[in-house]
This record gives structure tokens, C-alpha cells and sequence, in this order.
């Protein structure tokens, strides 16, 4: 029985069993070479009740530094533990003391760690007999909180992972055929990336969209793309793990959130209690800032939707811009793939909008059809004045597509 | 030189549907003659820097077509 399988690479649940039964180390702060080797490394942490950080390999010295990390550490055991079948093994990760240590991408500049009690991280897991089927497509960074989900999600099921992280869209559609992909958890831009497909899968009866903004007309696509299955778009962060789903993009607050988000001048802002052990917040009055602009949707001021990352807004002579919204406008072009909208600084006008295009393959487009497309769909401000277009929007490490 | 310059201008009156023009004359003004807004010279310094790799607004306004040339 298959847990693992990652190209020409595979792992089963009775090869993960050998190893914890013949290993007297791990490795600590793990910077990993491979999927198979990392998932291994970290059982055998768990199944020991050792605390581990999981390390993404695009961490800089200097954030090794400033964090006080000793990377790569071997760490032996003593009285290893031995473990009869696959059945105690799922119970022995379920049941682990382990405290889990992650870090946030450095998209807001640096880099913050947080320490998670497993019990905390498996909480919302859904581990019943009718999940022992589901077939993952690992679509996240194992070393973030999605992907740590993700993990746990199907080794406690006794699933099996397909690693598709960053691969190409024929790598993601072949595995999605192969092993009958039921579950799919990634990032928008995952999904953008993967569409249009050329027919639909049937296989697929669940995913999961987030760590993004997302949008309504993704979400409409990737539901004809995916008939059979049934739509999770969530917010949450590496700090608080999910904190909100919805099936389209509009959220509703919790009865038991009640007290512990507020919104002030449109941004959310997250009571400390949501967050794991951290000593490295900055918290105003007990609640920290997310940076998440949103609007509410109903007077009652329980139904609210995304609209922008505070920091993400242009400003562009005086007026601000949402990149995003300009962004939602252009994917809807038939032609275009994937896009970036981000400011450049201007001397007439503080900053100019500027957007990078992926087309869809033997598509073509020219600067003055992007401005036809997008007249009098935003305003004239909002219109990206240099339009490059470009082979592959680039990535960052949790499959998210790079601000500038 | 002013062939770019020519092109450059034209570009940005195609974004914005308006007729391209033949020539460019020095006296041109760029705000008046041209019909350009502060978002079209915007666009305009974006795409004679890509080109040249000068701000021509750096140091100042730019307002007439001989501007330009000169800052070049």
C-alpha cells in the first residue's frame, strides 16, 4: 500500500514502518532534498515524540541567522520506538507530543516562526472510514501549514499523496488520471495555472482553494473542470490554521469567532488566543493586523468578502488600485492564462500599473487588444500602462505567484 | 532616434483609440497637441526608459515633443 508517490519515486506505508523500525536519528531543521526522504524524516521525529522544524530550502542565511536555527542537526534516539503495523503507526503520529515548528514565507519582507503542538494542528482532520479512499494531489510546500494539513489529512486516512507541487500542467493532468485523484488542495494560482482543461475528471470529489484571494469566476471554472466535486475555498494562515471556508468567495464569521475578529478600517484583525505559541506577533490590543482588506456583504456584518492585501494596494497618482481587482478582470480574457499586476515607481505619477501575461499556448495578443479588453470594464487608472508579456508568471516557494 | 520617439507616441494614441499621427514637430506640445494625460506621459516615460534607458521626467517637466529630444 502506497503513501508516497512522487514521479519514479514511491513510498509505502510498509517501507515507512522499516524505516522507523531500523532508524536511530533524525534530522532536525531539515533542509530536504525530496519529498520521500523529508515525509520520512519527520514520521520518524513524530512517531519518537520529538520536536521538529520543518525548513523550506529557500530560507537565507541571514533568516537562519536572525531566527537563531541551527539547520541540518542530526539528532539521535535513544530507545527508538519499535512498531508493529500500519494500524499503530497511524495511531502513534495521531496520538504524538510532538510540537511542530513552521515558518511564513517571506512575502511580507521577513520571516516569522511558530510553533504548533500537533494535537493543534490535527484538530480539524477529518479522519473517518469513508475517507480511507481519497487519493491526494499534494499541491502545497509540505514545509507550510497547508501542506502540513495536507500531510496529515491522508497519512492519518491512510491515503495516498501524489505529489504534484509545482509541476506542469501535463505532469498534474496525467496524475490526476492515473492514480484517480479524489482530492485536491492547492493556491488559485494552481488552479489557473491548470486551466482549461481539455475535458473534465470525474474522479475528483473535493477541493480546496486558498492561501490566495480567489474569485468567483475561478472558482465557476474550475467547477466545469471538476463536475464531481464539491468546493472549499478557505482563509487562514500559517499562524492560525484554517479559520474560514465558503464554496464561493464570500466567508461567513463564525458563532464561535464572535469576539475574536474585528474588522477596523477594512482590514481583519485576529485575536491572539486563534494563534499557535508565538512570542513573535505584533499585536495591537490583544489582536493582530492580518494585512487582509476585506468588505462586508450583509448588514449584519457577518458575511464579508476579500478584497485586497493592505500593502498590495497602488498607489498610483493619489488613486489606489487593487491589484487584484485589475487581475480578476484580465484572466477572463479566453486567451490568457495566468497574470501579475504590480506597480513601478514614476516620477509623474508616483507609480505606474504595469502587468506581466501568460497566454495559453498558440494564443496571441497584442498591448493595444489587453486595453480594448479591459476599457470600460475598470477605470481608466486601473489600466495596466506597460503590458509585457511573458513565458511563465514566476512562482514563489508555496506555489503563489510573486509580488513585486 | 526620432522614428522610436514617433512610434513610442503613436503606441500609446493606439491604447487609447485615438488616430495615430504622421510626424512629430518639436513645438508639439505634448499635452496640448498631442491630447496625452498625466497617466499617457506616465505611460510615455515608462516606454522611452524600457527604450533608452533615461527618465526624461527626473529632473523636471517635459511639456513640448523638443523636450524630449533634448533630454535624449
Amino acid at each position: 500500500m502506497f503513501f508516497l508517490i512522487d514521479q519514479s519515486v514511491s513510498l509505502s506505508y510498509e517501507e515507512i514502518l522499516h524505516n522507523i523500525n531500523n532508524s536511530r536519528s533524525f534530522i532536525d531543521c531539515y533542509i530536504y532534498p525530496d519529498l520521500k526522504s523529508f515525509f520520512q524524516n519527520w514520521i520518524l521525529a513524530l512517531v519518537n515524540q520529538k520536536n521538529i522544524s520543518l525548513m523550506d530550502s529557500d530560507l537565507s542565511e541571514k533568516e537562519i541567522v536572525s531566527n537563531n536555527l541551527e539547520v541540518n542537526q542530526l539528532i539521535e534516539i535513544k530507545d527508538t520506538k519499535k512498531i508493529n503495523s500500519i494500524d499503530e503507526l497511524i495511531d502513534v503520529i495521531r496520538n504524538s507530543n510532538s510540537e511542530i515548528t513552521l515558518f511564513t514565507s517571506g512575502t511580507t519582507g521577513f520571516t516569522r516562526k511558530f510553533t504548533h503542538p500537533l494535537k493543534n494542528l490535527i484538530r480539524k482532520i477529518n479522519i473517518s472510514e469513508e475517507r480511507t479512499q481519497d487519493v491526494w494531489g499534494f499541491a502545497f510546500n509540505p514545509t507550510h501549514v497547508a501542506g502540513v494539513q495536507v500531510f496529515f489529512q491522508a497519512i492519518l486516512n491512510q491515503n495516498l499523496l501524489v505529489n504534484v507541487f509545482m509541476k506542469s500542467k501535463d505532469i498534474v493532468v496525467n496524475a490526476i488520471k492515473e492514480h484517480q485523484i479524489t482530492n485536491l488542495s492547492s493556491t488559485p494560482t494552481f488552479y489557473r495555472l491548470l486551466l482549461p482543461l481539455s475535458h473534465s475528471f470525474d474522479s475528483v470529489k473535493k477541493i480546496t482553494i486558498g492561501g490566495e484571494k480567489s474569485d468567483n469566476h475561478l472558482i465557476s471554472e474550475v467547477e466545469k473542470a471538476f463536475p464531481n466535486a464539491r468546493i472549499n475555498n478557505v482563509y487562514g494562515s500559517t499562524e492560525t490554521g484554517p479559520l474560514f471556508s465558503s464554496q464561493n468567495d464570500e466567508f461567513v464569521v463564525l458563532d464561535k469567532h464572535i469576539g475574536l475578529i474585528k474588522v477596523v478600517e477594512n482590514e481583519l484583525y485576529i485575536h491572539k488566543n486563534l494563534f499557535g505559541k508565538t512570542t513573535q506577533l505584533n499585536l495591537i490590543d490583544d489582536f493582530y493586523p492580518t494585512g487582509d482588506l476585506i468588505e462586508w456583504t450583509d448588514d449584519l456584518q457577518r458575511r464579508f468578502r476579500f478584497t485586497s492585501r493592505k500593502n498590495e494596494l497602488i498607489n498610483v497618482g493619489g488613486y489606489k488600485v487593487n491589484r487584484y481587482e485589475v487581475e480578476d478582470e484580465l484572466v477572463q480574457h479566453l486567451k490568457i492564462r495566468n497574470v501579475r499586476v504590480f506597480g513601478k515607481p514614476n516620477t509623474i505619477l508616483g507609480n505606474v500599473i504595469c502587468c506581466e501575461i501568460e497566454l495559453l499556448p498558440d494564443s496571441e495578443l497584442k498591448e493595444e487588444d489587453v486595453r480594448f479588453f479591459l476599457n470600460g470594464k475598470i477605470q481608466n487608472f486601473k489600466i495596466p500602462r506597460k503590458i509585457t508579456f511573458v513565458e511563465k508568471i514566476e512562482l514563489t516557494r508555496t506555489g503563489k505567484k510573486k509580488i513585486v | 532616434m526620432h522614428k522610436k520617439i514617433l512610434y513610442i507616441v503613436n503606441s500609446i494614441k493606439e491604447n487609447k483609440f485615438e488616430e495615430t499621427v504622421l510626424e512629430l514637430k518639436p513645438e508639439q506640445k505634448l499635452r496640448e497637441d498631442l491630447n496625452f494625460d498625466s497617466f499617457d506621459l506616465a505611460e510615455l516615460t515608462v516606454k522611452i526608459e524600457e527604450e533608452f534607458g533615461i527618465d526624461i521626467f527626473e529632473d523636471g517637466m517635459v511639456n513640448s515633443v523638443n523636450d524630449i529630444y533634448s533630454k535624449l
